[in-house]
């Protein structure tokens, strides 16, 4: 043969080649890592002119060769070349060593819980001087948490329909929308939270303002969060709102990875933002549309939502997901119980609920429901069923619910209807069905 | 596959690790965590050693930000290359610990030390090599296509898929060539 570039005709076809067997027969290539099914990519025919291989042609051919990457008849023709090119056969060796140093790197699953140990380790180190706040701990995990799910997707997981469920007061109620567009809803919805930290509204982006048509479109996009009447609709829109807006400006969110970025950078920017702005930050109001919180518990319900669709679209992909650390999930845990007793009263006004048993004045005490929450994050909280001023005690309480961390969240997730949340329960029937369905409503979409 | 940062993002977040910010940790980790671990793993062999040795790495940097230098490349490869560093010691002090070892045991251990770098050599040369390259690598590996499919999504012609793809295992071959460990010099240096 030939050396490396020489031209050198034709090569017999297969692997059988001739009397020269000095050369180790090589091994065929390893196969690739991933074993999926190619969506719109149909199989292609190997070519038919098994023998107008040139030694050019097939030394070209190698790295494709190492990687599996070649035809049924271009494979033949190389490996019959292999054993009678030795050049071509030392490549051939080098390149598919070097297919064996391909990794996917970044696909590795981590313990959850590694990310807080590291982290918490190295602040013992070396004290921060700019810390994250507490109560914004649980929004940076969860938010990492989702990303690494996010990481390794394929493109086509994230057209992947999702159901996204919740009880509207009533009954239940779902939406159906894709793996994208839950990004996009948090990214929507998490913008609420931004706004009120000083931060642009993604929405002030993509919408296009054509809400906003007074406002001056041009300065839209530098992301005035501070200007007074600046994308007032939005603000005052809620999260169902903002997200089917959202969903409707820009179709490809729904479609691709888009959104991902986005949501990313904005909830990077909101726990830096958090942790220089100190202290009184966590007091500022966040505007749900028709109600409001403190940041401090803006942050909490934003990552109780994050964990919350992260399952839904671990569920949606079949993938294993797992509940938060402990301590955030008590945090969680602690903001549905806190919210519990004005949406009893909510529920009351609207009629949904029975009426107070016990007249009462702010401070005075009243009736009680002691909810027991088990397992990791679990606790014990004392819920004023007559007005949500009331001061109580393990005393007053008329009722007594138990159930499980995460059945709980469930719940309070609107993933299971009220009725049928598997709790332990005793004392005061109309009691525990109040409290029961208050902590369904405390889910949207 | 190889995650890489551009050169801005790694001295923003040099600065901001240098001024004590307790994000710019967290965004740290979420961006090298699975490196460092996957790099601790393949040199330890052990899970709990591999979280270990993710803890020193990260504290390393925490504690010492400045010991990294924009200007020697990438902060992917230096952290790859502390991790590097921090998973042999630990390697070798576990068996100094275990008692005394024999000449057959001693090269086992830097055997492996020099296997984990020299994909710690490898995962800097496809973080470093032209994108054009990685991408055509990264469709017919991990996504499975063959050369001609791999063409068409590039739009690029079969010689030129071919092309790329021979030349990307070229330069990664290389990474098996030269066995020192410590710092990796890859292709696209540009020092």
């Amino acid at each position: 043969m030939t050396g490396p570039d020489g031209p050198d005709g034709r090569v017999p076809d297969g692997p059988s080649g001739g009397p020269s067997d000095r050369l180790p027969r090589i091994p065929p290539p390893r196969s690739p890592a991933d074993d999926s099914a190619l969506p719109g990519l149909p199989y292609e025919a190997p070519e038919q002119e098994p023998e107008q291989y040139d030694h050019r042609v097939l030394k070209s051919l190698l790295g494709a060769w190492a990687l599996s990457a070649c035809s049924t008849g271009e494979t033949a023709a190389i490996e019959g070349h292999l054993s009678d090119c030795g050049a071509c056969a030392d490549e051939a060796l080098r390149l598919r060593d070097a297919v064996g140093l391909l990794h996917p790197e970044d696909s590795l699953d981590l313990d959850p819980t590694l990310r807080s140990r590291v982290l918490e380790g190295c602040m013992v180190r070396r004290a921060p001087r700019v810390p994250v706040p507490e109560w914004a701990a649980p929004y940076d995990a969860e938010t990492s948490r989702l990303d690494a799910l996010l990481r390794d997707m394929a493109d086509e997981e994230w057209l992947a329909p999702v159901w996204l469920r919740w009880f509207d007061g009533r009954q239940q109620a779902e939406r159906e929308t894709t793996v994208a567009g839950v990004i996009a809803h948090l990214l929507a919805v998490d913008g609420l939270v931004a706004g009120a930290l000083g931060l642009p509204d993604p929405l002030a982006y993509d919408s296009g303002g054509h809400e906003r048509g007074g406002n001056g479109n041009t300065d839209r996009a530098a992301g005035s969060g501070g200007a007074p009447d600046d994308g007032d609709v939005l603000r005052t829109a809620g999260p169902a709102e903002r997200t089917e807006e959202f969903w409707q400006a820009d179709c490809d969110v729904l479609r691709t990875s888009g959104a991902r970025k986005h949501w990313r950078e904005q909830g990077h920017a909101m726990v830096r933002t958090a942790s220089f702005a100190g202290g009184g930050v966590g007091e500022l109001d966040v505007s749900y549309g028709g109600f409001t919180l403190p940041v401090r518990d803006a942050l909490l319900d934003r990552a109780f939502e994050c964990w919350v669709h992260a399952e839904d679209i671990a569920e949606a992909i079949d993938y294993p997901y797992d509940t938060p650390q402990g301590a955030h999930m008590h945090h969680m845990v602690d903001l549905a119980a806190r919210l519990l007793p004005g949406t009893i009263a909510r529920r009351r006004r609207r009629g949904l609920a029975g009426p107070p048993q016990r007249l009462t004045t702010a401070g005075t005490p009243g009736r009680a429901l002691h909810l027991e929450v088990e397992g990791d994050g679990g606790g014990d909280w004392y819920i004023p069923l007559d007005s949500p001023a009331a001061v109580v005690r393990p005393d007053d309480a008329v009722a007594h619910v138990a159930l499980d961390g995460y059945e709980f969240c469930q719940l309070a997730a609107g993933h299971v209807p009220p009725l049928e949340a598997a709790a332990g329960q005793d004392g005061d029937r109309e009691a525990i069905r109040d409290v029961l369905f208050a902590a369904a409503s405390l889910s949207r979409m | 596959m190889a995650n890489d940062t551009p050169p801005r993002w790694d001295r923003k977040m040099q600065q901001r690790l240098a001024r004590g910010e307790a994000a710019a940790l967290g965004e740290l980790y979420d961006r090298f965590a699975s490196l460092v671990h996957t790099l601790s793993h393949r040199v330890l062999d052990d899970e709990t050693a591999a979280d270990r040795t993710t803890r020193d790495v990260f504290g390393y940097i925490w504690e010492n930000p400045h010991t990294y230098d924009p200007k020697d490349g990438p902060m992917r490869s230096w952290i790859a290359g502390v991790t590097q560093r921090l998973a042999a010691g630990q390697l070798r002090r576990t068996h100094r610990e275990s008692g005394p070892q024999s000449p057959e045991r001693h090269e086992q251990i830097e055997e492996k030390v020099r296997a984990a770098s020299t994909a710690a050599r490898a995962d800097y040369i496809v973080t470093s090599m032209p994108a054009s390259l990685r991408a055509a690598l990264e469709l017919t590996y991990f996504q499975r296509r063959d050369y001609r499919q791999t063409a068409r999504q590039l739009g690029v012609t079969d010689d030129e898929a071919r092309r790329r793809l021979r030349l990307g295992l070229q330069l990664l071959s290389s990474a098996a060539s030269h066995s020192p460990p410590a710092q990796q010099r890859g292709p696209g240096s540009h020092r």
